[in-house]
């Protein structure tokens, strides 16, 4: 073997040395290794790369890395740990669709239907509560409470059906999320984001948007794809602070059969798959804009006793829920009567309202709900 | 939903729908009556319609809307403009802007700034000191007493009445309280009693 030279050092540093017993040995070989060991660093050139095995364990820090060159692909699944993030730092933009918040919508599940099962099909009217239809041109909207073809997490649904006339895509169902008492939007200055759940055979028939009615201005989901099965169809939108009115809309643009379900209004740029409310707490909220006093036959006993003809008698109907505004009060029916006329609403408040009964005779004056359908219904709609 | 208007007809009469019976049909002009107070007499605040198809529904629709706002207060404004103010201080036929500002105030009144929405008009907040909008304006009689009979005109209301524009927001909040309410002879504030000369 002749005398060769060393690989892992290179240029000045590339120190030759002697293989076999009767290679010449020469002091620079020396003086060369000397210089090698000395600028050693297992860089390029500079002695052998340094392998993971002779690194032991623990011992890299944190201020080995360079910042910011950490790939997701290092880390281990599962491996971050709510400690390793900062307190107050999970903004809503990293938040999946799964993760439940506060539903800023009226009866989102379509699960509340006091005004009774439908059809509805009139312009400017109510089916479920708190959604009304708006029907554009020639077109028409029928919609229907619907038991067979709800999403998860519901036990009903919302049937429409819709016929395109000239509407040009602009019947819609809608909801006013919530208003403030002195007429301002409560989520002005806020994103806010909107997922319904939308089921449909029809491709490009339906879409959801959500109406800033002080821009005049939509901002739409993508249509659904018309597969025949629920999808989330979403929406999101930085309420501008000086708004008015927003509104939340399913647009119908062709004619289909649509079952909708599960309308989610969250704050925050993500939106959020429906969380079921609590029975009580849902219809809570419905009563606030609609009510029906005398659901029982015989509930409301309107009775005392007139000493002449034509006496008037008023009673105060307490509501079981505020209502938003101040609301029309119906007397529905013909009520079940004693020496009495049929109840008249003498005024309504937010609280309650007013019922006089006059008696038309001397002797005991009575009006009561007994036949069916007969009651008294509170609509406010703010 | 409610006997709930649909069209308000040039005679006086409105189409009305009747959502939960599936009735609908015209209610006479004659028919279209105010609520009656406690103590007997026109309330302007209600209007009273009833089913025409005789099913015995019946709905007391307040001057605020209710239950449909901005045909509801329309219906209000149409009957003022034609047949005057059960409370005398709008007579019938008048074609200014007083019956608007009378019912306007009236609707205020009873659900608060930016409730007034007639024929679908963009919600309207006459005081909103956050957006720079501080004074107001009222509808005041020209007598000694300068009752209070409008807000916010949207024209010209007649020599027997005169406009004033108040610039504290918290006079607007008075207001909407107090009825009747007098305009004090500085035309600075909103009073209860008048304050004449």
């Amino acid at each position: 073997m002749a005398r060769t030279n060393a690989t892992n050092f290179s240029g000045g540093l590339q120190f030759p040395y002697a293989t076999a017993a009767n290679d010449i040995f020469k002091k620079e070989d020396v003086q060369v290794l000397a210089q090698a060991v000395d600028q050693h660093t297992h860089a390029p050139g500079l002695g052998h790369a340094l392998a993971a095995s002779a690194i032991p364990n623990g011992t890299i820090t944190s201020a080995m890395i360079a910042d910011g060159t950490i790939a997701t692909a290092d880390l281990a699944d599962g491996s971050v740990t709510t400690a390793k993030h900062a307190d107050a730092s999970v903004t809503n933009a990293k938040l999946a669709s799964d993760v439940g918040r506060a539903n800023l919508l009226t009866n989102g599940g379509f699960e509340n239907w006091q005004r009774g099962n439908g059809p509805f099909a009139t312009n400017g009217g109510f089916c479920a509560d708190r959604w009304a239809l708006s029907i554009a041109g020639t077109d028409t909207l029928s919609v229907s409470m619907n038991a067979a073809n709800w999403d998860v997490a519901s036990v009903r649904s919302a049937a429409c059906t819709f016929v395109l006339g000239s509407g040009a895509g602009q019947t819609c169902l809608l909801q006013i999320p919530i208003r403030t008492q002195d007429g301002n939007i409560a989520v002005a200055g806020k994103t806010i984001s909107l997922s319904v759940r939308v089921k449909a055979s029809t491709a490009n028939a339906v879409r959801v948007a959500i109406f800033d009615g002080t821009a005049s201005l939509n901002t739409y989901s993508a249509f659904h794809t018309g597969d025949g099965t629920y999808q989330s169809l979403t929406a999101t939108y930085a309420v501008p602070s000086n708004n008015a009115t927003i509104q939340v809309v399913v647009y119908f643009a062709a004619s289909c059969t649509a079952y909708l379900d599960n309308a989610m209004l969250v704050v925050g740029s993500q939106p959020c798959d429906y969380v079921p409310m609590h029975p009580a707490d849902d219809l809570a909220r419905c009563l606030r804009y609609y009510e029906v006093l005398g659901e029982t036959s015989g509930e409301i006993s309107l009775t005392s006793y007139a000493g002449a003809a034509s006496a008037p008698f008023d009673w105060t109907l307490p509501y079981k829920a505020r209502k938003a505004v101040t609301p029309t009060v119906t007397k529905n029916g013909t009520w079940s009567l004693a020496n009495a006329s049929q109840p008249a609403l003498n005024g309504s408040g937010v609280g309650s309202v007013v019922v006089r009964v006059t008696g038309t005779a001397t002797g005991t004056v009575s009006a009561v709900n007994t036949a069916a359908g007969t009651n008294i219904t509170v609509e406010a709609n703010p | 939903m409610s006997v709930r208007p649909v069209t308000l007809n040039a005679d006086g009469s409105i189409d009305v729908v009747y959502d939960e019976r599936g009735h609908s049909g015209t209610v006479a002009a004659a028919d279209v009556v105010w609520g009656t107070s406690s103590g007997g007499s026109a309330d302007h605040n209600y209007i009273m319609l009833e089913c025409p198809d005789g099913c015995g529904g019946a709905s007391a629709w307040p001057v605020a809307g209710g239950a449909a706002a901005p045909i509801a207060q329309q219906m209000f404004l149409e009957k003022v403009q034609r047949e005057g103010c059960p409370c005398g201080t709008v007579e019938a036929g008048r074609s200014d802007a007083l019956p608007e500002g009378h019912v306007r105030l009236n609707c205020n009144r009873m659900d608060g700034p930016g409730r007034w929405q007639p024929a679908g008009a963009e919600l309207l907040r006459e005081v909103d000191p956050q957006a720079g909008k501080t004074s107001f304006q009222v509808i005041y009689q020209d007598t000694a007493e300068q009752m209070i009979t409008g807000l916010e005109p949207s024209g010209g209301v007649g020599p027997d009445h005169k406009l004033a524009v108040l610039h504290d927001p918290t006079e607007y909040d008075v207001l909407m309280r107090t009825d009747p309410a007098y305009l004090s002879q500085d035309k600075a504030h909103i009073l209860a009693t008048p304050e004449v000369a």
